[in-house]
């Protein structure tokens, strides 16, 4: 992943840590081998916030979402049943090495804000939106389904 | 590891969650739709109540459902 170089015992960890005579590299080679690329985003950065509510239409994720924020993502989010705007669709979301669900909050359950049972790198979840109850799954101290709305935030974390 | 105040939180939503499957489907749910709602939630007991976070909370409802 991004990152993973040191300088006198610090790991570099902004966006452009690395320049030559002042230009800012993106990648450094030694000997041909690829050491480093440069973070696409600040460490830290939110990428997304995305919110749909129980009877809603999640299919803005697979598409919009995606395709504005390509890197964040694995592959295209994919229905593991139903479609866009159909009662009771299982969105699922791989999140690429790097990124993860930071917040996850349901409006009846609650919010999970530290991460508890999440990773923070990568990540494959299911956003489901029934007729009454929506939720977000899996790895959260927050159960994956309950009445009105859903909201998660994907964060970059470099790692 | 969350505070004691996420635990709490976190035990009340895990209470929530009991409480929805132990009052079963509701007039306006559809029957795919409570069984997704309460599968899921069901799965998501299974591995929460072996978390490390939890202390001395009162697990005898989930177990009831889980087991």
């Amino acid at each position: 992943m991004a990152g993973d170089i040191y300088f006198n015992g610090s790991k570099l960890t902004g966006q452009h840590d690395v320049k030559l005579n002042g230009t800012d590299m993106d990648n450094v080679y030694l000997n041909g081998t690829k050491l480093w690329t440069r973070h696409p985003y600040a460490i830290g950065t939110e990428i997304f916030t995305y919110s749909v509510g129980a009877g809603g239409n999640s299919d803005n994720l697979r598409t919009t979402f995606f395709q504005t924020y390509p890197l964040a993502f694995d592959a295209q989010p994919n229905y593991i049943e139903g479609s866009g705007g159909a009662q009771d669709s299982r969105l699922n979301f791989n999140l690429a090495a790097g990124f993860y669900v930071s917040f996850y909050s349901q409006a009846e359950l609650g919010t999970d804000s530290d991460g508890t049972g999440a990773s923070n790198t990568g990540g494959s979840h299911v956003l489901y939106v029934g007729g009454t109850v929506s939720g977000l799954s899996s790895g959260f101290s927050i159960s994956s389904s309950g009445n009105g709305s859903t909201t998660f935030k994907v964060t970059y974390s470099g790692q | 590891m969350p505070t004691a105040e996420q635990i709490a939180h976190y035990y009340e939503g895990l209470c929530t969650t009991v409480d929805s499957i132990n009052a079963g489907k509701t007039a306006e749910m559809g029957d795919r739709e409570w069984e997704i709602h309460s599968t899921s939630n069901i799965a998501w007991l299974r591995t929460i109540v072996d978390a490390d976070f939890w202390t001395d909370e009162d697990m005898t409802a989930v177990h009831l459902i889980i087991d």
